[in-house]
């Protein structure tokens, strides 16, 4: 039983890979779970590309926990090739039952990390890393991966000790990982001489480009030049044209620079997801496009949903909401507060910065003060701003 | 080779954790509703396609894209999976459970499929549900289930650490109305900006069209009862055409109107010709005060509650609340209404700082 399952399983796993649904061409089904039956048959509901099963079905023997690992990797990189969260449950869902095996082997603990990181579990997410460096400290993959949440933490002096770990392993990666932990006066220049320095034809860089280019727009931002953010976001863009971040990003700084109509094109589409629901809505809101209306319909209801399920979390994103679009900004500063409590990056930063100005907060604005005194993290802008602010 | 792997997922994840989770993944949904009488009950399951297409083959042809004639071709396989998957009970004793033929609906750009199912019971007694489905494939799947009674709603979700649900004991609509009451009430307290209006509506209560102090009694209550009743009713009428859904309006353009109704009573506490028109300008700015506690009421967990006895202890709660605040008030508004001082010099500043106030929260809105 559990064979034939498992048969049936694999012979529709391809059915699956970065799925693309197709509206069925009937008509407009605007309704939220309206019901049809479709008139011709024959027309396709869901393509299914069919990538997966033969990546996996080489080498998947279940009972190995190499293998269990290597197929969660699999499905980890498809969730994030394709935006689509079910793929990492699926991930989850092999790894679990081996969770309370003693013994784990570093990389089954690293692929349970990545998963723990991406459903907000930093601390359990740290605690694996921790364990699978304790058994293999040159790994370096668990060494960026710890890097990353050293840098979401505002832990900056952790992060660039596991970056400087990684550099010894693969210069490329360790270096750009280095850029974003760098703190202090001058480091954002600092910051683009390392990835200016870096030998982009060196075999393997390709790689690399997108990631290069995101935090060369990072640091662009931070110190204060949209147009070069702009310029390295829209390179981003052509490196990897599905990158949900990439295309958020883009849409804020082109929003910053008052291009609402480019904003709303860069993020109008089918695909749901909180962040492009909330850049799409603002851009709209801009441009007095009834766009907006819809989004808000569909993003209330991703939240509802989100609630219900009990997975949903989208502080930044109800943040901005409530503060460039409904002009809330007491709602705006509490939940720019929670989000900052759980990540660190520039835009939870900005967003705090701006509630706390708006909702005249000088308790807030004294904390992002002291927090950028203290971490040394540079921004430029969010600085400026608090001066402004008297704070 | 395993580094570099893992540098490239880290590549991905980099800077994107706020973003990464923003697809909620795998969920299907299933209402069920039990008013029709009788120990049988009626219900709709939906799964999204792509989640079916997991767990059992559909794409019959191999090409790579399902069709709805492939689906129609596979519908007792279907029917099949799920009766396996999903179980239901009714008062401790399973039910049959009969599937009808599939629809299609879309759910937040996905499609899904949609059947109908009749549960088939021996007795009465609270519903227990049970599903096996998808989460032993998937860790994020859930199901969102919602039962209609012919008293109330309940919500629940299955997912892979609880995959049964019971209905619990039937809540009384007195308690829920009770506990919606405390919450209008809290919502009054913290809600400065309706306190302050309803101060503004109190402040000429004493004091005559004339501009001069009025006497004590009858009429001093008589026309606060008017003043609070249009208040009441106005703002009764929106937040139950709000919380019903019949009518929405967007948050900022209400909270910038509340902000401006204390900039006009305010103003118009400034000039005694026109207090008569208090009883038009609380009917007015209470529709629009309704509207603001629609809002702060759709931001309480209503936990699948009736909207009958949620919106009548909300309102009754607000009601209560502005009661308490008249109550309080008006005892030092007597008080202080008998000097000279308080017409001309007392109730136009208090006013003035109101609709200062009212001013700021207005710019700060827009």
């Amino acid at each position: 039983m559990r064979d034939s399952a498992r048969v049936l399983r694999r012979a529709t796993v391809a059915a699956n890979a970065a799925a693309v649904a197709v509206f069925f061409s009937a008509g407009v089904h605007a309704e939220e779970g309206s019901r049809y039956r479709p008139t011709d048959g024959s027309k396709t509901l869901l393509l299914l590309p069919a990538a997966l099963e033969s990546k996996t079905a080489t080498f998947f023997e279940e009972g190995s926990a190499d293998s269990v690992a290597r197929r969660a990797e699999e499905y980890t990189d498809l969730a994030r090739r394709s935006s689509d969260a079910r793929y990492f449950g699926r991930a989850q869902a092999l790894i679990t039952p081996w969770l309370n095996r003693p013994d784990l082997p570093p990389r089954l603990l690293v692929a349970a990390a990545d998963l723990a990181q991406q459903r907000h579990e930093f601390i359990h997410s740290r605690q694996l890393l921790d364990r699978a460096l304790a058994a293999e400290p040159r790994n370096a993959g668990a060494r960026l991966m710890r890097a990353n949440l050293g840098l979401l933490a505002g832990d900056f002096a952790a992060a660039r000790a596991d970056c400087l770990a990684v550099i010894q392993a693969d210069a490329l990666p360790g270096t750009i990982c280095l850029a974003s932990a760098l703190t202090g006066p001058g480091s954002l220049e600092r910051a683009h001489g390392l990835l200016a320095a870096l030998d982009c034809s060196a075999p393997g860089a390709a790689a690399y480009s997108h990631w290069r280019v995101l935090t060369q727009a990072d640091l662009a931002l931070r110190a204060g030049d949209t147009d070069a953010a702009v310029q390295f976001l829209e390179r981003a863009r052509t490196l990897d044209p599905a990158h949900e971040e990439t295309r958020v990003r883009l849409a804020a700084a082109l929003l910053e620079r008052g291009e609402s109509a480019r904003a709303l094109a860069l993020v109008d589409g089918p695909n749901v997801s909180a962040a492009l629901l909330v850049a799409r809505i603002r851009a709209a809101s801009l441009i007095g496009d009834a766009v907006a209306t819809a989004a808000r319909r569909e993003f209330d209801a991703l939240l509802t949903i989100g609630l219900r399920r009990g997975t949903g979390t989208h502080f930044r994103e109800e943040g901005e909401l409530a503060l460039y679009v409904d002009g809330n900004s007491v709602r705006a500063l509490e939940l720019a507060r929670r989000n900052f409590a759980a990540q660190k990056d520039t835009p939870d930063l900005r967003l705090l910065v701006e509630a706390a100005i708006a909702a005249h907060d000088q308790a807030a604005l004294a904390f992002a003060r002291e927090w950028l005194a203290s971490s040394g993290f540079e921004d430029r802008v969010a600085l400026e701003r608090l001066r402004e602010a008297g704070a | 080779m395993n580094s570099l792997r893992h540098f490239l997922a880290v590549c991905a994840l980099w800077m994107v954790t706020g973003a990464a989770a923003a697809h909620e993944g795998s969920t299907s949904y299933l209402a069920i509703d039990t008013r029709g009488g009788g120990p049988d009950f009626a219900g709709r399951f939906d799964v999204a396609l792509i989640d079916l297409a997991w767990i059992m083959p559909l794409d019959v042809n191999a090409d790579g894209a399902l069709s709805w004639n492939e689906i129609l071709a596979q519908r007792s396989a279907i029917a099949g999976t799920f009766s396996e998957g999903l179980s239901f009970s009714r008062g401790s004793k399973p039910c049959a459970l009969a599937i009808r033929e599939p629809w299609l609906a879309d759910r937040l750009g996905l499609p899904y499929l949609s059947i109908d199912l009749a549960a088939v019971c021996e007795s009465t007694g609270p519903i227990a549900i049970a599903s096996s489905l998808l989460f032993e494939e998937d860790d994020t799947h859930r199901v969102l289930i919602s039962v209609r009674t012919p008293t109330e709603v309940h919500t629940a979700t299955l997912a892979p650490i609880s995959r049964t649900w019971t209905e619990p004991g039937t809540a009384s609509a007195w308690r829920t109305a009770l506990a919606f009451a405390w919450q209008g009430m809290w919502h009054v307290w913290i809600g400065y900006d309706h306190l302050i209006f309803l101060l503004l509506l109190l402040l000429p209560a004493v004091v005559r069209h004339d501009g001069s102090n009025a006497g004590r009694g009858r009429a001093i209550a008589l026309d606060l009862a008017r003043i609070v009743t249009a208040f009441t009713v106005a703002h009764s009428i929106t937040l139950g055409l709000a919380a019903t859904a019949l009518v929405r309006l967007p948050e900022r353009p209400i909270e910038v109107a509340i902000a401006m109704s204390l900039v006009i009573g305010g103003m118009m506490n400034l000039a005694p010709p026109l207090f008569r028109f208090r009883l038009p300008l609380a009917f007015g700015f209470g529709l629009v005060h309704g509207f603001g506690f629609a809002n702060a009421l759709a931001g309480v967990d209503t936990g699948g509650s009736p909207m009958l006895p949620v919106l009548a202890g909300f309102n009754i709660g607000v009601e209560l609340a502005n009661l308490a605040v008249v109550a309080t008030v008006l005892p030092l508004l007597l008080w202080t209404g008998r000097f000279a001082w308080y017409a001309p010099r007392a109730m136009p500043a208090v006013s003035l700082v109101a609709a200062a106030v009212g001013a700021a929260w207005m710019m700060q809105r827009l």
